[in-house]
């Protein structure tokens, strides 16, 4: 290297005939430029190494890819990051591309992904029609799919593997009973409900099951009504508000079901801002909550006693997806849908369940 | 005075080359990087891929140049395109015909009332702009409920947008093309020239006798026409339409035009180097999807530092250019 950038230079003595200035200009001019491709090429150089050791060192077994819906939320993180341990642990390479919630960038994702042919990609819709075009992309590069997190348009064994994720409508009616159970019988119970944001699946199905469920009770004597019903879109803050404009209007409530933990957290704190009672007994005059989740915080709402019962939705089923892929690759029958399996946190075992809250 | 024009004609080829493709030698740089690191990088499925991907934010930045040529700014794009596509989405199981057209229609109508708020009420283009984009976001989320906007995607048009030629995807093929015009229109029409006479100096234009409202008017409904485009093309792309989709396509837009090398003052810049600058912008999130260990944040922040290096690159670059213009002066 050194060796080039003298002899380039060497026509700048050779023109020490011309004027001072002159000479020094181009001197200077010349050495810059020839400063910066030596640079440049030093920049190439070590790429290239980089590059090499980069490519000699990366092949860690097969790649699965993730292709992530893109909700900033401590459920999500959760999951993406049991994803990525068991990945290593069974041998795989994990790659992940996150959406930021964005159907256009989610397609381009997955056009991303299976141009470079991994074994499998999980696949995380945004919406169930908008992300239903990620798998043609898939189908065409013959990459096979499961379908995570949430529901999809397609066929299973034609467009994906399988799906795999929580039963809304099973958390639903679980809720329901719950709810139910915890008044004596004959009670006729008034409920608010706020729930999670309109038209998406979680929303869908936990009203629906909730729903369900009731009209199952209601055809015995006891009543369960739902004299409330407004949206929390998941959030504290949202679900807080909701529950003060619920206060002010005087409505007579005796039970509320949210959709979250974080909605039920901001309907605790605005009735506690207003002395209302919350816990588990009825007769005391206790308002009784429950809810969907199982947050670090709603855990603690749990042990505190103000927030009655949650049905969990969990984000630790990474071992059913590479069940399910290892499955596939020994040709085994797998069903349309894997449910994943949903537990009750209450007093009794909220201290166990303590190391899974997300 | 003669030592001066000899150390200018010293100046090696490589060293003016360097000053006037910038943006160029950034995206080689981008395409060593990514082939070095990623045997798939270079291959025609992964270009297609990255040409298919960059063409509507493409399209919709050929517009925003001529508003910033012209000493504007465009923060309206992305919202013209989401209400765009939200009407295309609407329209497209009924009337596929007038899908197309509508919406086009529509964000020129709506490039023009930003024009008048500009030249005729004297509103700063940053605030009148800024008021259409809230505008129209809320009338695409009012269109769609909030919600998705499912789009018929079996009609001509969109089996002709989502289609190939020779491996190379016709949506692209679009945005080339449209650049292609661009350049001719930038370039060799009265309209083009006018544009850049008007961002280098508005009083001095409308000296000289041009037309400078109806030019810059001109300017915003082109801007206005290229964003509802893109809109109508993602509509055909893709089933269902999210107004929330097109957030920040104002500034993907903006972005590619200040790296082509574009002077946000306007005046200054070539309407064929936006190429360079759309294909970074769809190079970079190529090469961290296949890093693919990136959550989200680490790849904004190093999208966020590859274009803060491009753009110095290209200040310097230009302020160099300004020297030596000074040194010969």
């Amino acid at each position: 290297m050194a060796a080039t950038l003298g002899v380039t230079i060497t026509p700048g003595p050779g023109r020490q005939t011309g004027t001072a200035t002159k000479d020094t200009n181009a001197y200077k001019k010349r050495n810059t430029f020839m400063k910066k491709a030596l640079l440049f090429a030093v920049i190439i150089a070590v790429l290239v190494t980089a590059g090499a050791w980069v490519r000699l060192y990366a092949d860690k077994g097969p790649v699965v890819a993730y292709s992530h819906p893109g909700d900033a939320n401590s459920w999500f993180k959760a999951f993406s990051t049991e994803l990525e341990t068991e990945a290593g642990e069974r041998g795989y390479q994990y790659r992940v591309a996150n959406a930021q919630g964005k159907i256009g960038q989610q397609i381009a994702d997955v056009e991303n992904i299976v141009a470079d042919k991994p074994e499998f990609l999980i696949l995380g819709p945004i919406t169930p029609d908008g992300s239903a075009a990620a798998l043609d992309i898939a189908k065409e590069a013959g990459v096979p799919v499961i379908v995570v997190n949430r529901d999809i348009d397609g066929v299973a064994g034609e467009d994906y593997i399988t799906k795999i994720y929580s039963d809304f409508d099973w958390i639903g009616e679980k809720l329901a009973e719950l709810t139910h159970d915890a008044f004596p019988a004959g009670t006729k119970i008034r409920i608010v409900e706020l729930h999670g944001t309109q038209g998406s699946a979680n929303t869908i199905g936990l009203s629906r099951g909730f729903r369900k469920k009731m009209e199952e009770y209601n055809k015995t004597e006891i009543r369960m009504e739902i004299v409330v019903s407004q949206p929390g879109n998941f959030n504290k803050e949202i679900a807080m508000k909701a529950m003060e404009k619920i206060l002010q209007s005087k409505v007579e409530f005796d039970a509320v079901f949210c959709h979250f933990d974080d909605e039920a957290l901001g309907a605790i704190r605005a009735m506690q801002d207003k002395g209302i009672k919350l816990g588990d007994n009825p007769a005391n005059g206790e308002i009784i909550v429950v809810g969907n989740g199982g947050t670090n915080d709603g855990l603690k709402a749990i042990k505190d006693g103000t927030y009655y019962k949650i049905v969990s939705v969990t984000p630790y089923y990474a071992d059913a997806v590479f069940d399910a892929i290892e499955s596939y690759k020994k040709n085994e029958k797998l069903p349309d849908y894997i449910r994943v399996g949903d537990i009750v946190i209450d007093k009794s075992n909220v201290d166990e369940q303590m190391s899974t809250a997300f | 005075m003669d030592t001066k024009t000899e150390v200018t004609t010293n100046n090696p080829g490589t060293a003016s080359l360097m000053q006037s493709e910038g943006p160029l030698v950034a995206l080689l740089a981008l395409c060593v990087v990514g082939t070095v690191f990623f045997p798939t990088f270079l291959t025609p499925l992964n270009l297609a891929n990255i040409l298919r991907q960059v063409s509507l934010t493409g399209i919709v930045s050929i517009g925003m140049a001529f508003v910033i040529l012209s000493g504007g700014i465009d923060l309206s794009v992305g919202s013209i395109a989401a209400l765009a596509a939200v009407l295309a989405a609407n329209l497209s199981g009924e009337y596929p015909f007038l899908a197309v057209l509508i919406p086009i229609l529509a964000g020129i109508g709506m490039g023009a009332l930003n024009g008048l708020l500009i030249t005729r009420m004297k509103i700063p283009p940053f605030i009148a702009t800024l008021a259409m984009m809230l505008g129209a976001t809320g009338l695409a989320f009012l269109l769609s409920d909030g919600e998705s906007a499912p789009s018929d995607t079996s009609g001509w048009f969109s089996q002709v947008t989502n289609s190939d030629i020779l491996g190379v995807p016709c949506i692209g093929v679009i945005f080339v093309l449209a650049l292609g015009v661009a350049i001719i229109v930038a370039k060799h029409t009265p309209f083009g020239r006018s544009v850049y006479a008007i961002g280098g100096n508005e009083e001095a234009a409308r000296m000289m006798g041009l037309h400078v409202n109806r030019d810059k008017m001109l300017a915003y409904m082109l801007s206005g026409g290229c964003a509802a485009t893109a809109g109508v093309l993602y509509a055909a792309r893709y089933t269902a339409v999210s107004p929330g989709d097109f957030a920040g396509w104002e500034l993907t837009a903006i972005a590619a035009v200040v790296i082509s090398g574009t002077s946000l003052t306007g005046g200054i810049g070539k309407m064929a180097h936006v190429l360079y600058g759309v294909l970074i912008l769809g190079t970079i999130p190529n090469l961290i999807n296949k890093q693919g260990t990136l959550d989200s944040h680490d790849a904004n922040v190093i999208t966020g530092i590859v274009l803060l290096a491009v753009i110095l690159l290209q200040s310097r670059i230009a302020n160099q250019e300004e020297h030596s213009l000074g040194d010969m002066a």
